[in-house]
């Protein structure tokens, strides 16, 4: 698991904010999941989607399906209910694919943490169903943290 | 009697500011019934603790009133108010107490994969099955025509939760709703916390609604401690729960700059953590106030700008929170939520929370959306069906799956 650098997301936001961003080498699909949330992650990713951010514009793609997506991006502490779902939503995206986990309760369950209603009431975060490659903290966090995180992705795949 | 009679007729509890009546057995089947012939007596919301099931109407004024379960049973209100069936069916799954008579017994949030059986009973049940078992594949109502089922991961309609679809001649027989994946155990956790940390867990119920479920919460215990929130903190709820609602209406960048002005007012883009018991968590300076008007003015005109420009201009100086003292009681708060009314209901004592409830909107919604479903068109799931998709555009599902 690899957590996000925050001097890295700490600038890319800042140069994000001071300029319209170069695109990416390649665009990236994601498929937008929430596992036992509160909404508040599927809101700010939303307003990344909107005209406000433009999402598209930045090389990255929302996908309503895993199937041909590149990023499952979780938000949500993991609740027992969903690891199959979860676990079938991955499995039916190609290779190389990444999964993203967004928002405190998705890091490591959150406010949520010890409910036996998780998949893992130690740390009942997105990892207790599916390998996480990049966590995205902050409850929730900003769109462009969440913008961040994904370039962060991409160019530690070398995108 | 009338259900009214009946209720006033029953042994007042210490719930404030409203009262809360409980009923004998019998007084309670006599309201019951009562119900069906009185369509005037709102009814709001069902929940329960371990001995008794509680339920909120509203008349002339809100009420809570409530009956002990004997032998595991109580008499249904879904036959004579059909939005009591969902509660119904949750207070089966999280307390274990059976609505006799009840117009639907499916279970509603568990899946059988928890592993106790009832979390909020007494004493509940561990479930032996609940390692390594998949949810149970939901029983839905059958009518005549194509069945459709979507969820609870993408292609979804709304949040993670099953939908199934019925089509026949190219429009919606039937819609029908399975909630419960994201439940998180919120009501478990908030128990044996103290006011303070219970909130932050409230504001966590639907983060499109954080300042409802936040204030609402705030209410109740404060109500349950007998004391107000001081005028200033009051005027701040007011705003804050103004800018919620203004801002779920707004997209792109008007909506952006709503959640930046929160961001630079309240520290916050969605407000979270700011209302707590006793007051608010932000000190409101006269600049912050102007910022926020000047951002407010600049989106133009509309009701809701309107709203929240006069919540601005109201919003009093002086001491923001006030300590509350600890009183073993009950008490009952709403607010204003984005969808409609959020209630909260807390039992304090020794300081901390005892048993609480929480209803969004969302619950009386569902089955609302459901019957408003019927004669949509639908045109397939491939990419998420347009008419359905929008008809349930505006459900959270954190609400209800607490």
């Amino acid at each position: 698991m690899t957590g996000v650098d925050l001097d890295l997301v700490g600038s890319l936001v800042a140069r994000l904010d001071a300029e319209a961003l170069a695109p990416l080498g390649r665009s990236l699909a994601v498929c937008v999941v929430a596992a036992g949330d509160c909404g508040g992650c599927a809101l700010e990713v939303a307003m990344l989607r909107s005209a406000a951010y433009g999402l598209a514009q930045h090389g990255v793609s929302v996908l309503e399906t895993p199937v041909g997506a590149d990023v499952l991006l979780v938000s949500g502490a993991m609740t027992r209910s969903l690891v199959g779902p979860v676990r079938r939503a991955l499995q039916q995206m190609a290779r190389p694919r990444w999964v993203v986990a967004v928002g405190d309760c998705g890091v490591d369950g959150g406010v949520f943490a010890g409910s036996g209603a998780l998949a893992d009431a130690g740390a009942g975060g997105v990892g207790a169903a599916v390998a996480v490659d990049l966590v995205v903290p902050g409850c929730p966090p900003e769109p462009l943290v969440i913008l961040a995180g994904l370039r962060a992705l991409v160019a530690a795949n070398g995108g | 009697m009338t259900a009214f009679e009946l209720i006033r007729a029953g042994e007042v509890v210490g719930c404030y500011p409203w009262p809360r009546y409980v009923l004998s057995q019998a007084a309670w089947f006599e309201m019951a019934r009562a119900l069906r012939r009185e369509p005037w007596l709102r009814f709001l919301a069902l929940w329960a603790d371990g001995t008794a099931v509680h339920a909120l109407f509203e008349g002339d004024a809100p009420v809570v009133v409530s009956v002990v379960v004997e032998a595991g049973l109580y008499a249904a209100l879904s036959p004579g108010r059909p939005g009591a069936a969902l509660f119904e069916r949750a207070v089966a799954d999280l307390w274990g107490h059976q609505a006799a008579d009840a117009v639907d017994v499916r279970p509603w949030l568990d899946h059988g994969v928890w592993p106790m059986l009832r979390p909020l009973a007494d004493r509940p049940v561990p479930n032996t099955a609940a390692d390594g078992a998949e949810p149970e594949v939901p029983e839905m109502m059958e009518v005549a025509g194509d069945a459709v089922g979507v969820g609870p991961l993408p292609p979804t309609f709304s949040g993670p939760a099953v939908w199934r679809v019925t089509v026949g001649d190219g429009v919606v027989r039937r819609l029908e709703g399975r909630f419960g994946w994201g439940h998180r155990g919120v009501l478990g956790l908030m128990r044996g916390k103290s006011a303070g940390a219970a909130a932050r867990l409230a504001g966590r119920i639907d983060g499109g609604a954080t300042v409802a479920h936040a204030t609402a919460f705030a209410r109740a215990v404060e109500a349950a401690a007998g004391l107000e929130a001081p005028a200033a903190a009051q005027g701040a709820r007011i705003l804050m729960l103004a800018l919620e609602r203004l801002a779920v209406g707004l997209e792109g960048v008007r909506r952006e700059a709503v959640l930046r002005a929160c961001k630079a007012v309240f520290g916050h883009r969605l407000m979270m953590d700011v209302v707590r018991p006793g007051g608010v968590g932000c000190d409101l300076a006269v600049e912050g106030l102007m910022a926020l008007d000047e951002m407010l003015a600049g989106l133009g005109g509309g009701e809701a700008v309107e709203a929240a420009r006069v919540a601005v201009a109201n919003v009093p100086a002086g001491v923001v929170a006030v300590v509350l003292p600890h009183r073993e009681a009950e008490g009952l708060g709403v607010a204003e939520g984005p969808a409609g009314a959020v209630w909260h209901w807390v039992r304090m004592g020794g300081g901390v929370v005892v048993a609480s409830f929480a209803a969004g909107p969302e619950w009386l919604m569902v089955p609302a959306l459901e019957r408003g479903a019927v004669g949509l068109g639908f045109d397939g799931v491939a990419g998420v069906a347009g008419g359905v998709a929008e008809h349930l555009a505006g459900l959270r599902v954190g609400g209800i799956d607490l």
